[in-house]
């Protein structure tokens, strides 16, 4: 049987070979033939094909270059919009599996078709048991095929096939090398192609049958035999580590306890001294607090008691008002009075020493410009203390009665023009102007003689003879020739009547005014400080 | 003090100076044209009269009485004098 179905498979091996070749046409020729055009043909359309499709890739990623690709290539556009339409298309497809159909579409699909032909192998899940079950089977079942022999008339070629062992994680190394050892015995027999008969070959077929089942089992005894191992060590190893883990726990537990409570002792007494120190500083400031908030209460007390120390003075002090002191307000009214009568006083007397020093002043003055001295007054030092008195003298009359002002009194006017008159120019005293008078006397004479409007030869003539002139003497009131005028003018002069003399001086005219204006100022301004002076005296009387 | 108020008074022309000034100057005056015209009579005679003493004379007499026309309008021009109409 054996025998019938390896000639079988052989034959069955030669046959498809022989349909392979022919299906795909691959028959090697001894002389290749050449065809250009179809050549060509699938050149070109792989090159077009290949041309589109990454341009259709490129356009896909880059948008400019999709612009290009699809207004400069033909049938571009055409393909970009059905790519996308098929890209769309398959995105927004809901992924559906077969089952999913089938439960959608159920009742179409399950009761007409029960398996789908050439459907091929659906993958299912791996069972152990009947893994291992099949694995001798596997080798029952492939024995027979792999072991064909060419058979002649009664010599077979020996071919084995190897043993196939299914090894796992804890297969020992020794066990594949032994495997490994008998198949390639097993690959040396099959290649030295030893020919034998029917019945040896059986009989050899048995031997490796009984060989590879040996095998097999002796792969799932190892198999057993370690998990049995493992397991026991893993127990073993298990406890041994739980053991441990016992141990290091409780010598942690009891390591941890005694860190704690050392910590815990610590912390205590750390919070003990905090506490403490605290506890003092709260106490110290209570105690100063109590302290400053009796000094307060004791200073507030004594506020108090001023107070009403204060109050029972008053009271005390306005009985006494009342009672001893009644007429005190009358007496500071006196007092006030007095006051007043005092500084009336003070300023009559004030005013009473000013007028005294004033007319001393003034007596002084006026007894300076009646002196008789060859050199010219000065009465700086008399100005100068009639201007301080004047200034501190007290109700200064009115300049006139009418006025309402009272201010510029007419002391002070006459006090400035006194300064502007002999700050600037000398005072002759009488003297002097009786002798300047004199030295006028030979012009005067030449210049009585003058006719009216005289030219050279009247000067000339009125100088000759005024030196043949008489020189009068004395009053004579009567007469108005220039000879009476200044008999009489020198007779005021030595008479100290000055005011005369000036008068009778102003009236002349021609060349003898001109001649004596210079002495008509000085006598003038003599005049005025006289007459100032008078009128100092005038006020200072009414005063 | 007092010595400064001295100087600091105004020093005017003494009147009676006024006829004395006039005179100084009408008599210059006469004394310059009557050079003048000693001058001129001296250079007329010796340009033209041959050393002649009549052309000096003649020019002291112009001299003289330009002089005195001169004096005499500087002593009756009204420089100084009051008119008072009387």
């Amino acid at each position: 049987m054996l025998k019938s179905s390896s000639s079988s498979l052989l034959k069955h091996a030669v046959t498809r070979r022989s349909l392979a070749s022919i299906n795909t046409g691959a028959v090697v020729s001894s002389t290749p033939t050449s065809h250009p055009l179809r050549r060509f043909i699938v050149r070109t359309t792989l090159a077009i094909s290949l041309f589109y499709a990454g341009g259709l890739a490129l356009a896909e990623y880059n948008d400019s270059f999709n612009d290009i690709f699809v207004e400069n290539i033909p049938f571009a556009e055409t393909l970009v919009d059905s790519f996308e339409s098929y890209r769309d298309a398959t995105m927004l497809s809901s992924p559906l599996t077969l089952e999913e159909l089938r439960a959608k579409f159920g009742g179409m699909l399950g009761g007409k078709v029960t398996s789908i032909p050439n459907q091929g192998v659906n993958a299912q899940d791996a069972n152990k048991e009947d893994l291992k079950a099949s694995i001798p089977t596997k080798i029952d079942a492939r024995s027979p095929l792999t072991s064909t022999s060419t058979a002649r008339n009664d010599a077979a070629l020996v071919n084995l096939s190897p043993i196939n062992v299914v090894t796992g994680s804890h297969t020992p190394t020794k066990f594949a090398e032994l495997v490994k050892g008998i198949n390639d015995a097993i690959r040396a027999i099959n290649e030295q192609k030893i020919e034998v008969a029917e019945e040896q070959l059986s009989v050899i077929i048995e031997a490796h049958q009984a060989l590879t089942t040996s095998v097999v089992n002796f792969n799932k005894d190892i198999e057993s035999v370690v998990e049995q191992g493992i397991s026991e060590r893993t127990a073993q190893l298990v406890s041994d580590l739980t053991n441990k883990y016992e141990t290091r726990l409780k010598e942690d537990e009891a390591n941890l306890t005694s860190k704690f409570t050392e910590e815990l002792q610590d912390y205590r007494k750390g919070l003990e001294e905090r506490s403490a120190k605290q506890l003092a500083e709260d106490l110290k400031a209570n105690e100063q607090t109590l302290l400053a908030k009796h000094a307060n209460e004791v200073a507030l007390l004594s506020i108090t008691q001023v107070e009403e120390f204060n109050k029972i003075l008053k009271e005390k002090l306005d009985t006494e008002r009342d009672g001893r002191l009644a007429h005190l307000k009358d007496l500071d009214s006196g007092v006030g009075r007095l006051l007043e009568s005092v500084d009336n006083l003070n300023h009559i007397l004030m005013k009473k020493e000013a007028v005294t020093q004033l007319t001393l002043t003034i007596e002084e003055l006026k007894t300076k410009l009646q002196s008789s001295n060859s050199h010219a007054l000065n009465i700086e030092s008399q100005l100068k203390k009639l201007k301080s008195l004047s200034d501190i003298l007290p109700g200064k009359p009115k300049p006139c009665c009418k006025s309402k002002n009272k201010s510029p009194a007419l002391i002070d006017v006459a006090i400035s023009e006194l300064d502007s008159l002999t700050s600037k120019q000398e005072i002759l005293t009488n003297e002097q102007l009786y002798n300047r008078w004199n030295l006028l006397g030979d012009d005067f004479k030449t210049a009585s003689l003058l006719p009216p409007n005289a030219g050279i030869l009247g000067h000339t003539f009125a100088k000759m003879f005024s030196f043949l002139l008489f020189t009068k003497e004395g009053s004579s009131p009567k007469n108005q020739d220039l000879d009476s005028v200044f008999a009489r003018v020198n007779e005021n002069l030595r008479l100290s009547k000055l005011d005369k003399a000036v008068e009778e001086v102003v009236a002349l005219q021609g060349w003898p005014y001109v001649l004596c204006q210079e002495w008509i100022n000085d006598a003038r301004r003599k005049l005025e400080v006289e007459s100032l002076v008078d009128v100092l005296d005038c006020e200072l009387r009414t005063l | 003090m007092s010595e400064k108020s001295q100087a600091q008074l105004q020093v005017a022309a003494p009147s009676r100076s006024i006829l004395n000034d006039k005179w100084d100057v009408v008599l210059s005056n006469m004394l310059v044209k009557t050079g003048l015209g000693f001058g001129v009579g001296v250079v007329g005679s010796v340009l033209f009269f041959k050393r002649r003493a009549f052309p000096v004379w003649l020019g002291i007499g112009f001299g003289l009485g330009r002089g005195y026309a001169e004096g005499d309008a500087i002593f009756r021009s009204a420089a100084g004098l009051r008119s008072v109409k009387a």
